[in-house]
């Protein structure tokens, strides 16, 4: 195939792994200044979850009076049911996050009008992912860390116990799958005309079954099943285990670690996968931009 | 100016969109045919211009041709690449600008916005540097650059649009309506940019509504109307294309019976209505010779009680080369509607 | 109304099942978290650590008419493991003149418990009771005398007078709780979760719950209808239409507020149904009143909204911060799924007391429950509904003045489709 008209040159595009490097950067960047131009978003993100926690605690308190820290022992194997609640929380707001910066983020550039400019850029569709993962990543680890410090100072708990560096590691590798998961969503929710309800409902279906609140055991089988294929259960859990004294779902940590490892393996190629069907289609029918 | 070798050549390309149309218990699928079996070559160097009304297949064409969708058959080589194969170096030939002044993050200022574009074309950090401080001072944007684009007006959003488009200084240039909300001192700033940009010898597609403008800037024009290139042409060529000679157009109260007096006489063409507001008609009579039937049209205007506000032999435009080609005038939307309700009927 | 509104919604479905969706996915994690806490399965699982295992082959047996029977099962239903039969009885009118104790009013006549239990033939276990005074009084325990229990159903009576003299009544006690002893009197078992059956809590607390839900279920709606329905209007840019039409553009608000109220309603009633299977039914008193102290609290809680419509009108993007940030302040705050004494009492008195909405939470379930013992928390019920009633009233006239200056304030600076 020889080309039929003339080359001239591609502009000032230099094409090298640093401008593919800066590509990723500047995505980065260009977010962060975007949030922190929305007053209070960032804030709110490390509230939440404090919030969301003080109300079980509250709640449990109110009921069991003096008896609650033996009552949550016995139904969950640690009577620390302030970091319990908060450790939930704070993986949900991981979870919420990831589902919206990642899953949300084709359809919110759709919105904004901004795809078009990205897609007609020469910049690979996976330096700008990269970006935007990153980002997210970054975002919900920022979320997570301070949520945590702040509800314990709040609820005068200990973070320091158990082994912290254990479950730093379920934190980084539950997200990993996460991204896998909000791609697949992003996918789905770019047919939907309501997506932001729709995404609106599921971060709270996926806070129900991954235990936030609660251990999972509480469950009828067929709604633990559902609830253990779903990698931020084994996430939370994997971080309470290695925190407090709950039991890990497989006995020990590494066969619980190595199912979140499985899942992280699997899921983001199903992501992507899902991702370049889904760009496709798009190019192919509608155009990107439209929706 | 010469003509050179085409930059830019379009082979066979369609483009069929199918919709789900939503009746009354049944789902029915609706083909609509935007493009059908274009092709065109696009010579280094020129200023072209792709003329046509709304739904026509302007946008669709220069979205095939952006990558930004897929054509459902034929193909299209870009500066010496090919569109489907070497996509990345396609778009890295030609800037564009696409949506107006969509497409702009609103929460970044509009040096924020040049530079994230700047590195998403793979300008290295300091070039990018050069290059935004180059456009601030070609297209006059020191006064908003470093605001928020939100706090922009239209035509403000529309240069850094354009500013964007230019920042990767790309052999070619997309200009999709580009002047549509700029005022008038930003639409001829502008124009006067696009033709010093030509100058230095980028190529340029350009797609108005606006006849004048495209009659004024571009070397050579295509009209399209459904899905086809019914005209391709340097402006004058395709004017003189049209056998009549010369436009009449008049403006007022003019009764339908009126109207179709006026076909009646011998050596009018047709007659189109380009414009029709609060009861006043402004009708193009496109005939022969218009000293010859001038009078005839004043006689049978006066006959059927018809005001007349305003009367003009015209030279003949662009607008009238579609309508002589089309019988039909170029305001008018053709794009196809489908909205459940009607299809429910 | 306009029907019109209402075809819109149905239109839909997602948007607005979305926020109920969320808040009721809440609610029943809240339920579920107390179920962590409260779990009766411990009390079942430490019977079954002892020599007491192994009891109940056939725990409903001995259900009779006439008695008010608790059945300790597992939390989710699983089957029951023993039995527990509680009589109350009042000397003045004789045996089981009350059947329910859910609907007894006056408690000061009740002076004895009579405990039945089943235990399984040939175990034997040293049983008493203790009861829990208020614990607002700081009141200690009180342990009855040591009865032998035999295998088999047996009845054991205890007196209420015997534990804290003779003006104990059992309206002091919060809960009760049977402790079984071996031979050498050391303590076997404790049955902790009897209380869940006297004290205001149990059906009561599912009340409590369910019926905070219902007013925050209307007060998530109209704070995002009405408050940031205007914000997205301004985005899509069609607000500056909605001006331009000769249509009154508060008529258009209001409409659209009275189809979200239906939808609310039959959603509402619909959850209600679906806990009350779930919890074993939920107390019911005087509806009228529960739906004439609803009116007033929605109607309230309207002004709130457009004073936070004309506010969004003025802040822009931060608007949908503003309305995520109040659902969870008023969630907590107004003690919408539990009692107010769950919060500190801190909180309580500089917090919740100055927030209008909470008299509307504590009155509007306090009514439904029946006013069990320690309801209503904040006030006494008629201040309450003096609160209730003022709010009701001028709430909605306040909001809407302030809706229309600063709409006014945006059309002289023209910022109505700013965004």
């Amino acid at each position: 195939m020889t080309a039929k008209t003339v080359h001239k040159n591609l502009g000032l595009s230099e094409m090298s792994w640093r401008s593919s490097l800066g590509v990723t950067k500047t995505v980065l960047i260009a977010r962060f200044k975007i949030v922190l131009r929305y007053k209070g978003a960032i804030v709110f993100d490390m509230i939440l979850p404090v919030i969301l926690a003080a109300l079980p605690i509250l709640l449990g308190v109110a009921i069991a009076g003096q008896a609650a820290a033996q009552n949550f022992k016995d139904a969950t194997g640690t009577e620390n049911y302030k970091l319990y609640m908060l450790i939930g929380a704070s993986t949900f707001i991981v979870v919420t996050l990831m589902l919206w910066l990642v899953g949300y983020w084709i359809r919110r550039e759709m919105e904004t009008g901004t795809l078009e400019s990205v897609y007609a850029s020469p910049a690979k569709r996976v330096e700008v992912l990269s970006g935007v993962t990153l980002y997210a990543l970054i975002r919900s680890l920022m979320a997570f860390a301070f949520a945590m410090v702040v509800g314990s100072l709040i609820f005068q708990v200990d973070l320091f116990q158990g082994e912290l560096a254990l479950a730093l590691v379920f934190v980084v590798i539950g997200i990993i799958p996460l991204w896998g998961i909000s791609f697949a969503f992003g996918a789905l929710i770019l047919k939907v005309k309501e997506a932001d309800s729709l995404i609106q409902v599921m971060q709270w279906v996926v806070a129900f079954f991954m235990g936030i609140f609660f251990p999972i055991t509480v469950f009828p089988p067929f709604l633990r099943f559902v609830a253990l294929s779903f990698p931020p259960t084994w996430m939370t859990n994997g971080v309470r285990a290695s925190l407090l004294d709950v039991a890990y779902f497989f006995g020990t940590w590494y066969f619980d670690l190595a199912v979140l490892l499985a899942f992280a393996a699997v899921l983001p190629l199903v992501g992507y996968t899902v991702f370049l069907k889904t760009e496709s289609r798009i190019k192919k029918n509608e155009g990107v931009g439209q929706f | 100016m010469t003509m050179s070798d085409p930059i830019i050549a379009i082979e066979n390309i369609s483009k069929t969109f199918t919709s789900k149309e939503r009746g009354k218990g049944r789902k029915r699928k609706k083909k609509v045919e935007a493009l059908k079996d274009v092709s065109l070559e696009i010579s280094d160097g020129e200023i072209f211009g792709l003329l046509g009304p709304n739904g026509a297949g302007k946008t669709t064409l220069i979205k095939c041709l952006t990558t930004l969708l897929l054509p459902t058959s034929g193909t299209a080589w870009i500066n010496g690449f090919n569109l489907q194969k070497e996509e990345n170096k396609v778009r890295a030939s030609i800037g564009c600008m696409l949506m107006g002044e969509r497409g702009l993050y609103w929460k970044l200022t509009g040096r924020e916005n040049l530079d994230y574009f700047g590195a998403l074309y793979y300008i290295p950090k300091n070039v990018r540097r050069e290059r935004i401080d180059f456009l601030v001072d070609l297209l006059e944007l020191s006064d908003f650059v470093d605001r928020t684009v939100e706090t922009y007006s239209s035509g403000q959003k529309m240069i850094l649009a354009f500013a964007k488009s230019l920042i990767n200084d790309a052999p070619i240039l997309f200009l999709d309506e580009p002047t549509v909300t700029m005022d008038v001192h930003a639409a001829r700033n502008l124009r006067s940019i696009v033709r010093s940009l030509n100058e230095e010898g980028h190529t340029i597609i350009y797609t108005t509504h606006l006849m004048a403008e495209a009659d004024e800037l571009c070397d050579r024009v295509a009209i399209i109307d459904r899905g086809e290139i019914i005209a391709l042409g340097p402006p004058s060529e395709l004017k003189s294309s049209i056998p009549q000679e010369s436009v009449v157009d008049v403006e007022g109260v003019i009764p339908e019976s009126a109207r179709n007096r006026i076909l009646e006489i011998p050596g009018i063409r047709t007659a189109v209505v380009k414009d029709e507001t609060n009861g006043k008609t402004m009708l193009g009579i496109i005939c022969d010779n218009s000293r010859k039937v001038l009078p005839k049209i004043i006689d049978v205007l006066v006959e059927e009680d018809a005001i007349i506000e305003y009367i003009n032999p015209q030279e003949v435009t662009l607008e009238d080369v579609f309508i002589a080609k089309t019988g039909r005038s170029l305001s008018i939307d053709t794009r196809e509607i489908v909205t459940p309700k009607d299809a429910g009927k | 109304m306009s029907k019109k509104t209402i075809v819109e919604f149905s239109r839909y479905p997602l948007s607005f099942g979305a926020i109920f969706l969320q808040i009721f996915l809440m609610v029943l994690m809240f339920m579920f978290a107390v179920f962590a806490f409260s779990s009766p399965t411990q009390a079942l699982d430490s019977f079954e650590d002892t020599s007491l295992s192994g009891w109940a082959e056939d725990p409903f047996s001995h259900v009779g008419e006439g008695e008010f029977h608790h059945i300790l099962t597992g939390p989710y239903g699983e089957e029951p493991s023993m039995a527990i039969f509680l009589n109350l009885t009042d000397p003045a009118h004789g045996y089981g003149v009350e059947k329910n104790p859910e609907g007894v009013s006056d408690w000061t006549a009740f002076k004895q418990i009579e405990v039945s239990l089943y235990m399984s033939n040939g175990t034997t276990a040293g049983v008493s009771i203790q009861l829990r005074g208020d614990s607002a009084l700081n009141e200690t325990w009180w342990e009855s005398d040591i009865v032998g229990f035999g295998g088999g159903q047996d009845t054991l009576v205890f007196n209420i007078t015997d534990f804290g003299g003779e003006n104990r009544t059992l309206e002091s006690v919060d809960s009760l709780s049977i402790r079984f002893q071996n031979a050498d009197n050391g303590t076997v078992a404790y049955l902790t979760q009897v209380d869940m059956v006297l004290t205001p809590q149990g059906t009561k607390l599912a009340g409590v719950m369910m019926y905070g839900f219902v007013i925050f279920i209307f007060l998530s709606f109209i704070l995002w209808e009405v408050g940031f329905s205007i914000r997205e209007e301004q985005f899509r840019g069609t607000l500056e239409s909605l001006y331009l039409s000769p249509a009154n553009k508060f008529s258009n608000l209001i409409s659209r507020v009275f189809a979200i109220f239906m939808w609310i309603a039959v959603i509402a009633s619909i959850a209600l149904v679906v806990v009350s299977n779930i919890a074993g039914g939920l107390p019911l008193n005087n509806i009228a009143l529960a739906f004439l102290i609803l009116f007033l609290t929605v109607s309230g809680i309207l002004g709130m909204a457009f004073f936070i419509a004309g506010l969004t009108i003025r802040i822009k993007e931060s608007a949908a911060l503003l309305v995520n940030f109040l659902q969870f302040f008023f969630m907590i705050f107004c003690a919408a799924f539990f009692p107010f004494r769950a919060l500190p009492s801190v909180v309580v008195d500089y917090v919740s007391r100055w927030i209008p909405v909470s008299y509307g939470v504590d009155a509007f379930r306090s009514v439904l429950i029946g006013f069990p013992k320690g309801y209503p928390e904040l006030l006494p019920f008629e201040i309450e509904m003096v609160v209730v009633v003022l709010f009701g009233i001028l709430s909605p006239l306040l909001g809407y003045l302030y809706y229309v200056h600063s709409e006014k304030k945006a059309r002289i600076q023209g910022t109505l489709s700013e965004y």
